[in-house]
């Protein structure tokens, strides 16, 4: 890695990392949901500063540049980080599914209630 | 005997005074249910106009979630059966009673009205009917079991599969997929003939681009509902 990519690295990842923890505490995103979008950051972040580290890893891997490392690595994060995102959607979905058809059903017995009454 | 017919309603300001009066003629001995899913037309205006009885959903849920909301207003007033009849007007109340005098004859847990008994009535067209036959092909191929009109909308259960649906019921395109979870558990379904006709207002929620997520999406849910074993959640 060269160092003016490692210094942009750096920069874009401390950018991120600011927007994330300033959309948290505005209560815009949920930490809930946002965790692994930090970890995967602070990962970035760790190969970026130490590429020593990622030389190591990605030898013993078989990749022979590391910036492919570092590539990679967010490529299985993201895939993880979607993976996340659409089981949260399933559940969200159902959830919202039982409540819309709990509300209608209240409204028709409260409907009903008052019309015999 | 307490039975109910679930009317699904989207966008359907055109028929469904029509539908109801129709089946408040023809089968008196039945009460009805509209579930209004969130119609962007004067559906709900209709209904309430008309004094028609009806549940409102406040959110869009698509025919699974409407359906599901009849099967649990149907369970929570101890109905003994419910039937589901679009409000287009394809089916004809009229089969109701004998739908209803087969599941007692036959023992049935569910009945289906089938366009493909007698083959008679609006027949669905070419490509639709490739498409029901495959389902039939691989309904049987899983479970054994002959089911000449899969998707057919008009579907008579008993207790025990009102209870089954309000619990579990797919989302879209339910038919079929729930077919093979009633018959994965035991249960009975018999068909009985019916003409269908062609719809007299509004869409088929299965347009040409649609089809193939259709074709896939059931085949998945089918092969799926396959493999899970009985009583889930």
């Amino acid at each position: 890695m060269t160092v003016q990519l490692r210094i942009i690295l750096i920069i874009l990842i401390l950018l991120s990392f600011l927007l994330f923890i300033h959309r948290i505490k505005g209560q815009k995103l949920a930490l809930q949901y946002s965790l692994s979008w930090l970890i995967l950051l602070i990962v970035l972040f760790i190969v970026t500063i130490f590429p020593e580290v990622l030389e190591i890893v990605s030898r013993t891997v078989g990749i022979e540049l590391p910036i492919n490392m570092v590539f990679f690595l967010g490529f299985v994060f993201i895939l993880m980080i979607i993976y996340n995102l659409t089981s949260a959607i399933s559940r969200m979905s159902n959830e919202i599914k039982d409540l819309t058809q709990r509300l209608a059903l209240l409204e028709k017995k409260i409907h009903d209630d008052e019309k015999n009454r | 005997m307490k039975n109910l017919i679930i009317i699904p309603a989207f966008n359907e300001q055109d028929c469904i005074k029509d539908t109801v009066e129709m089946i408040r003629r023809e089968a008196p001995e039945f009460d009805y249910i509209v579930i209004n899913d969130h119609s962007t037309d004067g559906t709900l205006n209709v209904l309430v106009d008309n004094r028609m009885n009806y549940i409102n959903l406040p959110a869009n849920l698509g025919i699974g979630g409407a359906v599901q909301t009849g099967y649990l207003y149907a369970y929570e007033n101890d109905y003994d059966t419910a039937v589901q009849v679009d409000a287009d007007g394809q089916h004809d109340p009229k089969y109701l009673a004998m739908m209803l005098d087969a599941m007692k004859n036959e023992n049935a847990d569910m009945i289906i009205g089938s366009r493909f008994i007698e083959n008679k009535g609006f027949q669905s067209t070419f490509a639709r009917r490739i498409g029901i036959t495959y389902f039939t092909k691989l309904i049987r191929m899983l479970t054994g079991a002959t089911i000449t009109d899969p998707t057919s909308g008009l579907r008579m259960g008993n207790r025990k599969v009102i209870e089954l649906f309000a619990k579990d019921y797919p989302r879209d395109y339910p038919e079929p997929e729930s077919i093979v979870a009633l018959l994965k558990r035991g249960m009975k379904i018999k068909e009985v003939p019916v003409m269908m006709r062609e719809r007299q207002g509004g869409v088929s929620s299965i347009n040409l681009e649609k089809s193939v997520y259709y074709m896939i999406k059931v085949s998945m849910a089918i092969l799926i509902e396959n493999h899970r074993q009985g009583g889930k959640k």
